[in-house]
């Protein structure tokens, strides 16, 4: 297990180095010079000399790559140029917000998806089954800030039973805090929920039909035995890689249902970068949530280790 | 066969839908009538005009070509890109294989939307930049696609004897590999369409895409955001235009990869 461990570790690394150096370097590319776009059209050529000098700007490439990545290491990631404050301490801000709408909806998206793919594949070929079948199909082609859009007028605008958007602390008022997030989270999760479903309900058919799974009602286990202790257990491994991959997608999507309800989260921070150019920003934003995801990755690759030793010992 | 009917009656709808916007007699998508500013449904607009008297129905049939163009171009770009690469990759191997796919791993680290984001921030917002940018993102899934049938490929009996016959490289990539990837890559063609329609309207929903006042489904929600309390029907119907063209793209994706693969027939 350790050696399992240790080896995802490194591919991990190479890939987060790969990813430093692939964010670096498209972000050289942007036309226009930074210290310009800072300080305007009419600045003397002193002026913009001095702050190309202290942004770093007249060294080449390689070098500046060397120095970013270096100062990553340690936590630094730089200093916008628009906010002018540390990249870092901008993330730390936004981070909980993310970080609380990516976890509701995960847990949104499990508890819908859990009863839905078992429901449907032991009740399989049922009405029930075509059913979730179909509803999971629909969840996959909506558009999450669609979702948005349409629990905002329903629950927002006519039921007036939650916040249209904005967020408020959990240190300042939890209950409102839960009540900000319910809508977003509920359209992000939705659409991992249909995911889920489907896999879970196929990778249980596919467990149901073996072998075992005869023997045990054969030897007259209860049938809440044998789907929950016997097949569930077997068909929650791809289920659990697929939850893997849609963290990153949680992440993504955080970006547009941020806007929608005007979060203020990380996908927000990183849009009005986006709008007003602020290199380190961006390149920071990018590096940041590239590397939850990968990080995140590599956790869900370790459980699904543990809960599976044929993939340790391959 | 019921997911490859369905799929294709529904991107035929799209696909009317979007040609009508430029044959038949419909209002102007970009004409601003004030006086009938936020009106509900009714026979002359009848999905209602928007904040500045424009008839909705007109813009989202418009709109359909931008998603129809964008699941075109970022599903061209992809497959441009990522096949040629996988081929190479999955038929050469060595090196070549191991450095293209790491470099691909660290392509798909990202997710995909934050890539498209920063690739439209470095070439600047636009429609033709938003498809270029999803185009790009998604070409790793070609270029893994196309190594993988590669490899499995070289090693079949009818590709050994090519090579045994003396038989070129290119000569057993034009005659033997690409005839039988193809249905593959149509499958992961359709399933990318669907993935480019979404990432189109959310690209342009925050601003990077299709810009106003031309018509684009994503754009056309976030101006509905806007105007939700009075004007709740702005929101409703281009989400479903969005909505019906992915699930075509999906039901196509399935039925075309049944109709491929016979033991899935019949199973969810």
């Amino acid at each position: 297990m350790l050696k399992f461990i240790v080896r995802r570790i490194i591919s991990l690394l190479i890939i987060l180095w790969l990813v430093s150096f692939l964010t670096f370097l498209l972000l050289q590319v942007i036309p226009g010079d930074p210290a310009q776009l800072i300080l305007g059209i009419e600045a003397s050529p002193e002026a913009l000399g001095s702050l190309r000098a202290r942004l770093g700007l007249d060294k080449p490439w390689p070098l500046r790559y060397l120095h970013w990545l270096a100062g990553m290491m340690r936590g630094d990631m730089g200093i916008s140029i628009r906010l002018e404050r540390p990249v870092s301490s901008l993330i730390a801000e936004r981070l909980p917000v993310t970080l609380s709408l990516a976890v509701m909806a995960m847990l949104i998206a499990l508890i819908i998806a859990f009863p839905a793919g078992i429901l449907s594949a032991v009740k399989w070929n049922s009405p029930l089954d075509y059913f979730i079948l179909f509803a999971s199909q629909v969840g996959i082609a909506i558009p999450s800030f669609w979702i948005g859009i349409l629990l905002i007028l329903t629950f927002s605008l006519y039921l007036r039973l939650l916040p249209t958007g904005g967020f408020i602390s959990w240190g300042k008022n939890p209950l409102e805090a839960l009540r900000h997030l319910l809508l977003p989270a509920t359209s992000l999760g939705l659409v991992t929920a249909a995911f889920l479903t489907r896999m879970l309900r196929s990778s249980m058919l596919e467990v149901l039909s073996q072998a075992y799974i005869t023997m045990a009602r054969a030897k007259g286990l209860a049938k809440f035995q044998v789907i929950f202790r016997h097949a569930l257990k077997n068909a929650l491994i791809p289920v659990a890689t697929l939850a893997g991959v849609q963290i990153g997608f949680l992440m993504g999507g955080s970006i547009v249902i941020e806007q929608v309800f005007a979060l203020p989260g990380l996908g927000r921070l990183l849009l009005s970068a986006v709008y007003t150019r602020d290199i380190p920003l961006i390149q920071g934003l990018v590096m940041f949530m590239t590397t939850m995801v990968v990080a995140s990755n590599l956790l869900v690759d370790i459980l699904y280790a543990y809960l599976d030793p044929r993939i340790r010992f391959e | 066969m019921r997911s490859l009917v369905l799929g294709a009656i529904l991107l035929g709808v799209v696909i009317l839908g979007s040609a009508s916007s430029w044959i038949l007699p419909l209002p102007d998508p970009l004409a601003m009538e004030v006086t009938e500013r936020l009106s509900p449904p009714s026979w002359r607009h009848p999905f209602g005009t928007d904040q500045y008297g424009r008839d909705l129905l007109s813009r989202i049939l418009r709109g359909g070509t931008v998603a129809l163009g964008a699941s075109v171009v970022s599903v061209g770009i992809a497959s441009l890109i990522g096949i040629p690469i996988g081929f190479a990759a999955g038929l050469i191997g060595g090196i070549l294989d191991e450095v293209t796919m790491r470099l691909m791993d660290a392509l798909q680290a990202f997710p995909s939307i934050l890539l498209a984001i920063t690739i439209v921030a470095i070439m600047g917002p636009g429609p033709l930049n938003a498809m270029v940018a999803i185009g790009l993102v998604n070409g790793p899934v070609f270029a893994r696609l196309a190594r993988s049938v590669a490899l499995s490929l070289k090693g079949r009996d009818f590709v050994l004897a090519a090579e045994a016959l003396g038989a070129s490289r290119l000569r057993i990539l034009r005659y033997h590999i690409l005839p039988n990837s193809l249905s593959y890559i149509l499958v992961q063609a359709s399933i990318g369409a669907s993935t480019a329609v979404l990432a189109e309207a959310s690209l342009s929903y925050i601003g990077l895409g299709t810009q106003p006042p031309n018509p684009s489904w994503g754009r056309m929600l976030e101006e509905a955001r806007l105007f939700l309390d009075v004007a709740p029907w702005m929101a409703i119907f281009p989400g479903f235009a969005i909505f019906l063209t992915v699930l075509g793209f999906n039901f196509l994706g399935d039925g075309l990869r049944d109709l491929m693969d016979p033991w899935r027939r019949g199973r969810g």
